[in-house]
């Protein structure tokens, strides 16, 4: 058991990883939350203002599609650090968990925002007609039918987003924003210690299976079609 | 009552004007089921979704119960879309809620409160006979069951009018006839007008007491169901009341004949026999009910030669007409089409 001692003794392990991991905590839960309330605002903007849509906005549709289309061409390792000085200017620091939120939610807001158009275009034309016929207003079609009609594709949606989000927010640790990814990289790229690096790999793989897990068995449980 | 005006409805597809209703009138009374028959590019859809004002026509007007559609503003649009009931093709639930939720939907837009609209829902429930699948979800109802919630949601607003759309054109036989009862039983007990679109002529046969036909966006025939019937030659009268595919081998000059009412019941050949002495041969006929009245519809062959006597076609068809039936002479190319007009409206046998 002399491997397993070296690993208790090991301060990266016992020490940085705990606290690396909640700080990816962090990062995910904080920018996932922004990344969800913004990405499905954008969404449903989205879907509601285009041709032949609840309220069809030509010129509103083209522009938040450009934006979108924009955002998402950028790599996020680029995306990342071209933010900084904004960053700083938004939460007054550039370096920490809280930092890495604001470009992970820049990053990934977009994305989200088109798989909640595509999951919201998944409701049948008919099913809004009915609505609409039963004297429906633009908002209560939205918020009782459309959101409610494409639950399952959202939370699907969902859980992609916060996975992504995962790999992401370890991306941002290398520029300053903590969490596992710094941790794998100043242990076991720069110290070459491999316990840390299976380490992080493990945790993160862990991670991302109970996400993916949880979010299987809501969509099992709020799709009845 | 629903009146229609010249209503027009004219969809621009790139530079081509493309006139899917061109001027269509129709008043149907309160209480009556009318039916509007066609083929598929006819303007059906285009007309459903103008009636409930999906669309905006172009022009012309829709007014239920005096109150005018095609002018109202938004805000009011949705009060008059509450006015209508409507049953669609595929009954358009919402798959996320249970029958219940699906059915108390249109009460929960207009804002009633919770106890009022599960007790008013359940009361539905009951009059199309699903009261014990209020917890179930329309992926486990059968398309019947399904389309019985979409009528239950339709009354839900207690609305004046029901309008359906092809409402049983995605069920079996069986369950049409079943949905179809529902629909004409409802109309009877709750004073509905029911306005029936549809491209099978059975749907009209079993509900309905009036009808129109819908060809190129125009109401090109139309009125009480027995008395279009008996409007011996016209489209809806072919379709109505089909003959069975004749074999028309007979060199002898073709006689159509109908008789309704008691006239139905007397052998038509036996009336030409004891009037003219020779007997005549029966291509085709058929014997049906509509609305309560009884229908004979015959295609006959007079014997070979008959031409130009004083017994010939002439006089048979003038024979037959004074005698309380509508009889004309046909060529074969005119049997031929009357049976395929049967068949394009879905009433062929």
């Amino acid at each position: 058991m002399n491997w397993f001692q070296e690993l208790l003794a090991n301060p990266a392990l016992t020490e940085a990883l705990p606290e690396a991991f909640v700080e990816t905590l962090v990062m995910v839960g904080i920018s996932g939350v922004f990344t969800l309330v913004i990405g499905l605002a954008l969404g449903v903007i989205l879907h509601v203002t285009a041709p032949g849509g609840l309220r069809p906005v030509s010129w509103l549709h083209v522009l938040l599609s450009a934006v979108i289309n924009v955002t998402r061409s950028i790599p996020y390792a680029i995306l990342m650090v071209a933010l900084i000085p904004f960053t700083a200017w938004l939460v007054g620091t550039s370096i920490g968990p809280i930092a890495a939120c604001v470009s992970l939610t820049i990053g990934t807001a977009p994305f989200f925002a088109r798989l909640v158009e595509t999951s919201l275009r998944e409701v049948p034309s008919g099913t809004v007609d009915a609505a609409r016929v039963m004297g429906s207003t633009r908002g209560q079609i939205v918020r009782k039918v459309l959101l409610p009609e494409a639950m399952p594709g959202l939370v699907a949606s969902i859980t992609t987003t916060l996975v992504m989000l995962v790999g992401y927010s370890a991306m941002a640790g290398l520029i300053g924003g903590g969490g596992l990814g710094r941790l794998a990289y100043n242990y076991g790229y720069q110290r070459f210690d491999t316990a840390v690096m299976i380490a992080t790999i493990v945790i993160m793989v862990i991670l991302v299976q109970l996400i993916q897990w949880i979010g299987d068995r809501i969509v099992r449980a709020v799709d009845h079609r | 009552m629903i009146s229609i005006r010249d209503l027009r409805k004219v969809y621009r597809q790139g530079e081509r004007e493309v006139v899917a209703l061109d001027g269509i009138d129709l008043t149907v009374p309160t209480g009556a089921v009318h039916g509007i028959i066609g083929h598929s590019g006819a303007g059906k859809s285009t007309l459903v979704r103008c009636l409930t004002l999906l669309d905006r026509p172009t022009s012309g007007s829709v007014s239920i119960d005096g109150s005018e559609l095609s002018t109202a503003a938004d805000r009011d649009l949705l009060q008059a879309r509450r006015r209508i009931g409507m049953v669609f093709q595929h009954a358009n639930l919402l798959d996320s809620r249970t029958v219940l939720g699906n059915v108390a939907y249109p009460l929960e837009v207009t804002g009633q409160d919770k106890a009022g609209r599960t007790a008013r829902a359940r009361e539905l429930l009951g009059l199309v006979g699903l009261e014990d699948y209020e917890a179930s979800y329309p992926s486990q109802l059968s398309g019947g069951q399904r389309q019985r919630v979409g009528i239950a949601r339709a009354l839900a607003s207690d609305p004046r009018v029901l309008l359906c759309d092809e409402p049983t054109s995605a069920l079996d036989p069986a369950t049409t006839d079943g949905i179809l009862e529902l629909i004409r039983d409802l109309s009877d007990r709750l004073g509905l007008t029911v306005v029936v679109i549809t491209h099978e002529m059975h749907v009209v046969k079993k509900i309905c007491t009036s009808v129109s036909l819908l060809d190129q966006g125009r109401i090109v025939e139309g009125g009480v169901l027995t008395e279009v019937a008996s409007d011996l030659g016209s489209r809806l009268s072919a379709a109505l009341l089909p003959l069975p595919e004749a074999a028309l081998d007979t060199a002898g000059p073709l006689v159509e004949v109908l008789g309704h009412g008691p006239a139905a019941d007397v052998p038509v050949s036996t009336v030409i026999k004891d009037r003219f002495g020779h007997g005549v041969r029966v291509l085709a006929g058929s014997v049906e009910d509509l609305a309560g009245v009884r229908f004979a519809h015959h295609l006959l062959a007079l014997p070979d030669g008959a031409e130009g006597r004083t017994d010939g076609a002439d006089a048979v068809v003038a024979f037959l007409e004074q005698n309380g039936y509508r009889a004309a002479q046909r060529t074969r190319t005119q049997v031929e089409t009357a049976q395929g007009t049967a068949q394009d409206l879905g009433g062929a046998q």
